[in-house]
């Protein structure tokens, strides 16, 4: 399906100053510390696409930061070196040239949206840009359109999945109309049609002479739309060249990063699309060939059997929907449309179930009725022969993980090491000043060999870049041995190696005998693996 | 447009303001148990029928605010000057004046949470803004900063449900002992309180980005109308304080 695009004018750029020009900047968090950006030099000339990218933190995210002026202006820290973006440098630059100047779409959308209505969302740079209501009103009608969101246009954005968010944070931008848009891992959790129209979108805004930079752990299509590529290593540059030279001459340093699928080939002859997995509808059936082996080889048969561990019969679920009670005293019941009908399902030990669906579909609605953290209605969710909603949180929690969509969500400890040992210390009873058993303290540090985070024990959660804390959340959940782990798109942000890694943790887990089920638009990251895919589709449920 | 289903919902946050404004003044006018108490069961209905607040949701918030209140009450008892007859239960003394006394400024308290938790619940943080920059010429930075503060309460209140929520799913059993239960409360508040300091620099950061603050004026896509209603709702509340007040 083509997109609709009617963004963007054509923009006219100061031909003879750089979009942005960096000399020898270096940045870090706190005085003293490891620079995360470590004498970065670049020149992006207006109208160019470039694609940063380079493995889970190695600065591209404080990179977007600086070019925003976030860092260091609101976010702190230390920035030496020269930057400029269209002659200004951002840090100290004025408010008002900056917004008119740069647009910075970042992975997380609750950082970014600061408003209730999605309306009011994307309206509020041009407000604050003192634009004329008519000229707003065609801005956001246009920004809305490009993302696809005109039927929410009144919603909270509350009320809007991970990938709505998103698009609307994406559209408050695109309203701003700068003519340099810089993506910081902006696609991360959108669905393929989602995606597949951002990819359009972008290439309609660089024809019109926008300047674009999308910041990237993976080389997929998006990434790889873009003419040139800088790819960054423990913040400094690495590679910097036309994306295609890259991929022929740079290969092996590609797949060392982790930034190419592991199945691309590792030398030169490949083309752009043999190396990156293509956006297409469908999800997993539709991968390319690259991606079908990201997750390594099939583990073969797993041993499921027994009894179900979780059994779904006939759920149908509305948010706002009234109980029993309320709806034998009220007569003016209005039920809301519902989210979820008649879902049928049972997962088994052994087994690794994937539940994809596009954005707003109702996965994470599903994950959280299972869990008892959204009231389930009676007799339709059994937890090994028991009704969920007569069973608390905590019964459930004994015997199932959960990793949230977010991973900051679940973090409790000030240390990474602490935060994988929270479980099995609360299993243990183990008073604060008792240290952790031997076998235990063996297990975190293998698991954070593991996960990669060897020698970071005591950093804080906060501070790990964002696929690193997704590692590390999937990682502290998978030390307790659960019977059933539900994980929420834990793919999101995560480079391909990130990505391999958490594959092996599955498979070890599942191998063990614990069941999985894992949310994500994004399941041609398993498409190797020994999996039952599951599809959510306008609230019903269909195995493939 | 979607049409509001409750009275309030449908008025503008002006006369609201001035509504509640009024109650407040007609709240600290009162000094005994029974007018105040009176208001209180007509805020209840107004909230509920008014509003659209579920009786669940009412009760929780007014559980929130008893929390503060009882307090409230059991320190003016015991402070509040003496009367004649008193009460005694062991070495504690009270009069009945200042029972009544306490009861009715804890009554006061609960007037003013209640119909500032109506307005609240009934008006769209965005409508505030431009209704307060537009009619009243306020600054809009001081005015976003009240919206913000506005829309912030339901996403703390989403911080501490998800962070509870967190730490049960990560402890795996029932907390042990009141230590634990102890422990696990700071942890929760900690997490936040962490939460939303991190919550509001990233909110100012993205304000920011997107010109927020450039200019000493700023423009608004969104008109919002008084209506008829709203104009009655002002005068009415203006007349009713100033009629109380004389008798």
């Amino acid at each position: 399906m083509a997109p609709w695009i009617s963004s963007s004018e054509p923009v006219r750029q100061d031909c003879g100053i750089p979009a942005i020009k960096m000399q020898n900047v270096t940045y870090a968090y706190e005085s003293g510390a490891r620079p995360i950006i470590d004498g970065v030099s670049l020149t992006v000339n207006a109208g160019e696409w470039v694609t940063v990218t380079g493995p889970s933190g190695c600065g591209k995210s404080t990179l977007s930061g600086l070019l925003s002026g976030y860092l260091p202006r609101a976010g702190g820290g230390i920035r030496t070196g020269g930057l400029k973006v269209s002659g200004l440098d951002p840090a100290t630059a004025e408010i008002a040239d900056m917004a008119g100047l740069i647009g910075i779409v970042f992975q997380d959308p609750d950082a970014q949206l600061v408003q209730g209505r999605v309306e009011d969302e994307v309206a509020f740079g041009p407000e604050n840009l003192c634009y004329p209501p008519e000229i707003i009103e065609g801005r956001v009608t246009a920004a809305l359109r490009d993302v696809d969101l005109q039927g929410r246009r009144r919603d909270s954005v509350n009320q809007l999945s991970g990938g709505g968010r998103q698009r609307t944070a994406i559209a408050s931008v695109l309203a701003l109309e700068p003519p340099i848009l810089v993506l910081d891992e902006a696609a991360a959790s959108l669905d393929a049609a989602a995606r597949r129209r951002l990819l359009a979108l972008l290439r309609q805004l660089h024809q019109h002479g926008r300047t674009l930079v999308t910041v990237t752990g993976r080389l997929d299509e998006l990434a790889l739309a873009a003419q040139r590529m800088v790819v960054l290593n423990a913040g400094r540059v690495a590679a910097d060249g036309p994306a295609a030279q890259l991929l022929r001459e740079h290969r092996p340093l590609l797949g060392r990063l982790g930034l190419l699928p592991p199945g691309a080939p590792a030398t030169g002859e490949a083309s752009l699309g043999a190396a990156a997995p293509e956006i297409q509808p469908g999800g997993s059936d539709a991968v390319s060939g690259a991606a079908d082996s990201i997750a390594g080889p099939n583990p073969g048969p797993h041993r499921s059997g027994g009894s179900p561990l979780l059994e779904i019969a006939g759920l149908s679920f509305a948010y706002g929907s009234k109980t029993r009670r309320q709806r034998r005293t009220s007569v003016q019941a209005m039920e809301p449309a519902a989210v979820l009908q008649d879902i049928h399902m049972s997962i088994r030990e052994g087994e690794w179930h994937i539940l994809r669906g596009e954005n707003g579909s109702g996965k994470t609605t599903l994950s959280r009725l299972m869990l008892g953290l959204l009231q389930a209605p009676p007799e339709c969710i059994y937890w090994r022969g028991r009704d969920v909603s007569r069973l608390s949180l905590y019964e459930l929690a004994a015997d199932i993980g959960y990793v949230f969509q977010h991973p900051e969500r679940q973090f409790v400890s000030s240390t990474v090491l602490d935060e994988l040992l929270y479980g099995p210390r609360s299993t243990l009873r183990l008073r604060p000043k008792e240290n952790a058993p031997g076998p235990v303290l063996r297990q975190a540090r293998d698991m954070l060999r593991l996960v990669g985070l060897e020698g970071r024990e005591q950093t804080s959660p906060y501070l790990l870049s964002g696929g690193e804390k997704r590692l590390l959340s999937v990682a502290a959940c998978f030390m307790l041995g659960k019977k059933l782990i539900l994980l929420d798109e834990p793919t999101v942000g995560t480079d391909y190696a990130g990505a391999r890694l958490l594959s092996e943790l599955c498979r070890k887990t599942v191998a063990q005998g614990a069941a999985l089920l894992m949310i994500t638009h994004e399941p041609e990251f398993f498409a190797g693996e020994n999996t039952r895919i599951w599809t959510l589709e306008n609230g019903r449920l269909r195995e493939e | 447009m979607k049409r509001s289903r409750y009275l309030l919902q449908a008025l503008d946050p002006l006369s609201k303001l001035i509504a509640v404004f009024s109650i407040a003044v007609l709240a600290m006018h009162w000094d005994t148990p029974v007018p105040l108490c009176i208001m209180l069961l007509l805020l209840t209905t107004t909230a509920v029928f008014g509003a659209g607040m579920s009786w669940s949701r009412l009760s929780s918030r007014m559980m929130f605010i008893t929390v503060f209140g009882l307090p409230l009450f059991l320190i003016t008892a015991l402070t509040s000057p003496a009367g004649e007859e008193y009460m005694e239960w062991g070495v504690l003394r009270m009069s009945q004046d200042s029972l009544l006394y306490a009861a009715a400024i804890t009554l006061r308290m609960f007037c003013m949470f209640l119909s500032s938790l109506i307005y609240i619940e009934t008006t769209d943080p965005q409508d505030f803004v431009v209704m307060m920059t537009t009619r009243l010429k306020l600054p809009y930075r001081i005015v976003f900063g009240v919206s913000m503060a506005l829309t912030f309460l339901p996403l703390l209140e989403d911080e501490g449900r998800n962070a509870a929520e967190a730490r049960k799913i990560r402890l795996g059993r029932k907390p042990k002992g009141l230590w634990e239960r102890l422990s696990i409360w700071r942890g929760n508040l900690v997490a936040v309180f962490a939460g939303a300091i991190r919550r509001v620099e990233q909110t100012a950061g993205s304000m920011e980005s997107k010109g927020f603050g450039a200019y000493a004026k700023r423009t608004f896509l969104r008109e919002v109308r008084i209506s008829a209603g709203g104009y009655m709702l002002m005068v009415l509340s203006i007349a009713a304080v100033a009629g109380i007040w004389l008798l």
